[in-house]
């Protein structure tokens, strides 16, 4: 049987070809997947086998001068309930009363919060300390969730609290030091890449990139607790004596600027605050920086070391008082409406005489007059550490609504409106050698590696000379020892000083209540502390030198004391 | 040169098997592949366990940090001017009324212990570089 030959055909090539193309298509494929757009996939594959997280860093604390603690964050946790695993009423019973035990809440208040939001997982909880909310998430509690917080406390209670601020819900600051100095406070927040699982959790030993969090920096302040807890009583105590409305004191070093206190009353409480209150709300505003007063008889001191560095007159250049002084044929009196006769410039500011502060205001005349209000930082902001600061209002000649009598007004402290650290830092000038110094609260930062920033003194201007601080020294001392009785005199120690006393102005006019404040500071040759002292709306109607003068020589005694200054008043000291 | 002649002696030998039945290959290859079948599941359990353990001690270390920093906090609680003067009162101590310095030739008395970062330069309050 003969076979037959198959005969040879090209067809065997076409699934050949089929296949080759096939495989150059797949092959091309590759070749742009693994190589040309290799980037590409490879970050999308990243980007469903990792997953990142975010780590907050830890809130610096807020410390005093010597390291004591005033604000610090503690760890807490904020309780969520996944809102569906309530849906079984005993569950929802069983896990409200679980919680209700560990956060003080009522458990039908929990459930109808949870079962009525609609929301998939609801707060029940905010800030729950960390002990507590952590034995709950051990116990499984049903449809518990935890996220960790923190929450900030403070140690002293509400000591400093108009200087250290309030927090918002969200961690950040919202007045105070706590917000002026937010961004350094919150460090900076780290971050976790890993291999997660398909639950989205960490594979053990997977990869992981960490970017650590750097904590932020805690803050030193200018501020000594004990001469704080000092000047807030002493302000309690005057405010009470005195019937007054509210008050402040600031007790500064006038060397550097630091606030040594920074005292306001009423305070606001951190663990009674209510936002809802519009009284408790106002009490967020630093009052030593906000609020705006006529200064009264302290601003003669500015006139005089304007007056004196001049050289227009010298502590004892002379003028006859009349008890009367007429500008441009506007009458200017006395305070008590007393004529004092002949008078040295010591003598004015010790019998607090109005004509004789137009005397020396037309000595300087109202261009310089004003350029020594300027020089001496009036109407600007002084740049404090505090947020909400007044610039002031300081009435010029350029003025549209200017009248000629507003710079006589201006000589006794009437017609300028001031902040009470405005008149501390300018007063610090007369008496330091004539530097106008940056005030500020914050000595220094303490990074979380230990490395130590302290924040240097500022100096911005020069209003007068040394010799003229010198003088002004000397006058003010013998403002507050004029040898006979002076409420402000300290027991231990010089001091000098000027006290003040405003009518609160009303629509061009005048109120019937005042403002009383008394300036000074101790010792006198070399001063160790500058103190204001300022008392609003006082019922009992005493004067700046009655009513604040014996606050501030008090507190002279016992600040100087603590400070370990030798007293330097013969009679004190020979006891 | 007789020694040459001799054939070398056999210092290696080639590797010898034992010596099993097919069944023995048999039940050999299945515990090969048995024991490469569990050996991703063992070290796969061991990688959980030690990742729990893990997991345990960092929790372990948060709560310690915590409880450091609520420490911290009571201690500054403690050490407050308002608590120590009520303290004070509470024991019997009245406020001083009249001071009596007096000058002495000794050091005083050694400062608080406090963390050596949050100490002022200058051990004097108020005392601050002079600009």
């Amino acid at each position: 049987m003969a076979q037959q030959q198959a005969r040879r055909t090209g067809r065997v090539w076409l699934p050949a070809i089929a296949f080759a193309v096939f495989a150059a298509v797949v092959l091309a494929r590759l070749v742009q997947v693994q190589i040309l757009e290799h980037d590409r996939y490879a970050e999308e594959a990243r980007s469903e086998l990792y997953a990142s997280d975010t780590v907050f860093a830890r809130r610096g604390a807020i410390l005093d001068r010597n390291g004591f603690l005033l604000a610090m964050s503690t760890d807490t946790w904020d309780l969520y309930v996944a809102s569906r695993v309530w849906n079984d009423d005993a569950t929802a019973r069983r896990a409200s009363e679980a919680i209700a035990e560990a956060t003080g809440h009522d458990s039908t208040y929990l459930r109808t919060l949870v079962l009525e939001s609609g929301l998939v997982d609801v707060l029940v909880a905010r800030d729950v300390p960390y002990d507590a909310g952590r034995a709950l998430l051990d116990a499984n509690v049903p449809g518990l969730i935890g996220l960790p917080n923190t929450v900030r406390v403070h140690p002293a209670g509400d000591l400093a609290s108009s200087v250290i601020g309030i927090m918002g819900a969200d961690n950040t600051g919202l007045t105070g030091i706590e917000a002026w100095y937010d961004a350094e406070l919150l460090g900076t927040p780290g971050r976790v890449i890993f291999e997660r699982d398909t639950t989205g959790s960490p594979i053990p030993y997977g990869e992981t990139f960490t970017t650590e969090a750097v904590p932020g920096p805690d803050i030193i302040l200018t501020i000594d607790r004990r001469m704080q807890v000092a000047a807030e009583r002493a302000l309690k105590q005057a405010i009470e004596e005195n019937e007054a409305v509210r008050g402040s004191i600031v007790i500064m070093d006038p060397r550097t600027g630091e606030i040594l206190a920074l005292a306001t009353q009423p305070r606001l409480s951190f663990e009674a605050l209510d936002l809802s209150d519009p009284v408790q709300v106002r009490l967020l505003r630093n009052s030593v920086v906000s609020d705006l007063y006529e200064p009264g008889s302290v601003m003669k001191v500015i006139t005089a070391a304007a007056a004196i560095d001049a050289g227009f007159v010298t502590p004892e250049t002379t003028y006859e008082d009349r008890g009367i002084a007429f500008v441009y044929g506007i009458p200017i009196f006395n305070w008590n409406n007393g004529v004092y006769g002949e008078q040295t410039m010591t003598g004015v500011l010790q019998q607090s005489i109005n004509t004789g502060a137009v005397f020396m205001m037309e000595e300087l005349g109202v261009a310089l007059f004003h350029e020594y209000l300027e020089a001496f930082g009036f109407g600007r902001p002084t740049y404090i550490d505090l947020s909400g600061e007044a610039a002031g209002l300081v009435r010029r000649p350029t003025d549209s609504d200017w009248s000629p009598v507003d710079a006589a007004a201006q000589s006794f402290g009437q017609a300028i409106s001031v902040t009470p650290i405005q008149m501390v830092t300018a007063l610090a000038a007369t008496i330091n050698g004539g530097r106008l110094l940056e005030p500020r609260l914050v000595k220094a930062m303490v990074a979380h590696d230990g490395t130590r920033y302290d924040l240097p003194t500022r100096v911005i201007g020069q209003p007068i000379s040394p010799e003229t601080s010198e003088t002004m020294r000397q006058m003010l001392g013998a403002v507050i020892d004029p040898g006979w009785y002076h409420p402000g005199k300290p027991r231990y120690y010089t001091a000098g000083g000027k006290s003040g006393t405003a009518n609160v102005p009303i629509d061009a006019s005048y109120d019937d209540t005042q403002i009383v404040s008394f300036a000074g500071f101790a010792p006198v040759d070399e001063p160790r502390v500058l103190i204001l002292v300022k008392l609003d709306e006082n019922a009992n109607l005493e004067t700046g030198t009655e009513a604040a003068g014996p606050v501030f020589a008090s507190l002279v005694d016992e600040v100087l004391g603590y400070l370990g200054v030798p007293p330097n008043v013969e009679q004190a000291a020979t006891r | 040169m007789t020694a040459l002649d001799q054939p070398a002696p056999r210092t290696h030998r080639g590797l010898s098997l034992p010596k099993l039945g097919v069944s023995g290959w048999v039940v050999a290859g299945a515990l090969i592949v048995s024991a490469s079948a569990m050996a991703p599941v063992v070290q796969n359990s061991l990688m959980t366990t030690q990742g729990r353990n893990l997991e345990a001690l960092e929790g372990e270390q948060t709560a310690l940090q915590v409880e450091m920093r609520q420490l911290e906090a009571e201690i500054a609680r403690l050490i407050s001017v308002d608590r120590i003067a009520r303290r004070a009162l509470e024991i019997g101590l009245v406020p001083g009324a009249n001071a009596i310095f007096v000058s002495i030739g000794e050091a005083g008395p050694e400062p608080p212990k406090i963390p050596a970062e949050h100490l002022p330069e200058a051990s004097e309050p108020g005392s601050g570089p002079a600009p």
